[in-house]
């Protein structure tokens, strides 16, 4: 079988690098978002906070807690992306620069008891943020997965 | 003595399936013979009596994320080669053309014996799974089947733009090794007609998931903003058909 590389493609090590080096064990924020090196990653939105009220201008409204994961993309290629979690978390993924003025490419909500792929194409290289987060408010456990295609696929 | 095995198991399958064909005025459509209903008002009627059942399914308001109503079967073994169509009327869901991915319902899905999960990768069961999504200007038919050659070594995905509310969508599984594995899908097109599409030219090399060993069609798995939006809206699910025919089962005592 075909092995196909994960977000840890994103600037791999450098990005890693970053993190290690600017972020807290539980930083979770655009300021030091958790680098996203392996999938799949779970967490707790409970334990987090509302950094990001507003995304795309205000054209989306995040009404949970949030969690902010971030990779970049080398070149233009597909994401392919699944949350899997309690009812009614968002995911929501964008360019940057993180915050209320990004760019949000996909919003995919979780259903619970199925979990879907979604597949996000063509996303130009770049840095990307991957915020769990609800559109209704709600907080709870997930596991993220996310994957972009090996550079030779 | 005449071997009875294939004659009695016809028999028995049917006394087995008759007093659920018997609830409605219509013949339950092929081998979908079960069905399942949570929090959705489902009616299953034909226009006449005996005929092919339509399946109409409404959510019930806040009837959360196990709302669902749908036909499914399940084989005693696993088929490396089948069809399935149905017909699908959304007219009901009110401006859905003027709304995005994030209402979605799943419409169908045929499913492996197994679970596959690359490293990493969502474990994912379904040989193929159908969608219905909202889209602007036009909602979307979203089809994700078993793909180890696709991003995250198990599935891929791609949307077929819907420019009417009554739409026909007939697919074709196949199961194997590299392009063996493939699936062809036609839109408001005959059997007899070349396929819409081909999923996975390259082929899906979905080998791993063995075969089809169940299906079902219906509406489950709403999303949060398909709930909010359209729970007592019925889509309606007619002219079902599948390649499957099981009435020859022997084994019908895998029936339960």
């Amino acid at each position: 079988m075909k092995r196909t590389a994960r977000l840890n493609c994103f600037r791999c090590l450098f990005a890693f690098a970053i993190a290690v080096v600017s972020a807290p064990a539980l930083s979770q924020t655009c300021a030091a978002p958790i680098e996203y090196t392996y999938s799949p990653v779970s967490g707790n939105t409970c334990n987090s906070t509302r950094n990001l009220p507003y995304l795309a201008n205000g054209a989306i409204v995040n009404g949970g807690p949030d969690i902010v994961y971030h990779g970049y993309l080398l070149s233009t290629t597909s994401i392919y992306a699944a949350l899997e979690g309690v009812d009614n978390l968002s995911l929501y993924v964008c360019r940057g620069p993180c915050g209320t003025y990004s760019t949000c490419l996909a919003v995919i909500d979780s259903v619970a008891f199925a979990a879907y792929p979604t597949t996000i194409y063509p996303a130009a290289p770049g840095d990307y943020y991957f915020i769990v987060g609800s559109a209704s408010g709600v907080c709870g456990t997930y596991t993220l997965y996310l994957w972009t295609p090996s550079p030779n696929e | 003595m005449m071997d009875c095995t294939r004659w009695c198991s016809g028999i028995l399958w049917l006394a087995a399936t008759a007093t659920v064909a018997d609830a409605q005025d219509c013949v339950l459509p092929g081998p979908f013979q079960r069905q399942f209903q949570n929090n959705v008002t489902a009616t299953l009627s034909a226009a006449n009596a005996e005929g092919p059942c339509a399946l109409s399914v409404a959510l019930k308001a806040g009837g959360g994320p196990l709302a669902a109503g749908f036909l499914h079967y399940r084989r005693s073994s696993p088929t490396t080669s089948v069809r399935y169509g149905f017909r699908i009327d959304s007219s009901a869901l009110a401006n859905f053309n003027l709304t995005n991915l994030l209402r979605n319902v799943q419409l169908f899905s045929a499913s492996s014996p197994v679970v596959v999960g690359a490293d990493g990768s969502l474990p994912w069961s379904h040989l193929l799974l159908i969608q219905l999504a909202g889209g602007n200007p036009s909602p979307k038919l979203v089809l994700t089947a078993a793909n180890a050659l696709g991003v995250g070594g198990v599935a891929s995905q791609l949307s077929i733009p819907l420019t009417q509310a009554l739409n026909t969508l007939r697919v074709e599984i196949n199961v194997g090794v590299g392009s063996a594995g493939f699936v062809r899908y036609w839109l408001n097109t005959s059997f007899n007609d070349p396929p819409t599409g081909t999923f996975g030219n390259g082929g899906l090399d979905n080998a791993a998931w063995i075969g089809v060993i169940a299906a079902e069609v219906g509406v489950s798995s709403p999303s949060i903003s398909f709930r909010n939006d359209y729970s007592g809206s019925a889509i309606v699910l007619d002219q079902i058909e599948s390649s499957d025919d099981l009435l020859l089962w022997s084994d019908f005592e895998t029936l339960q």
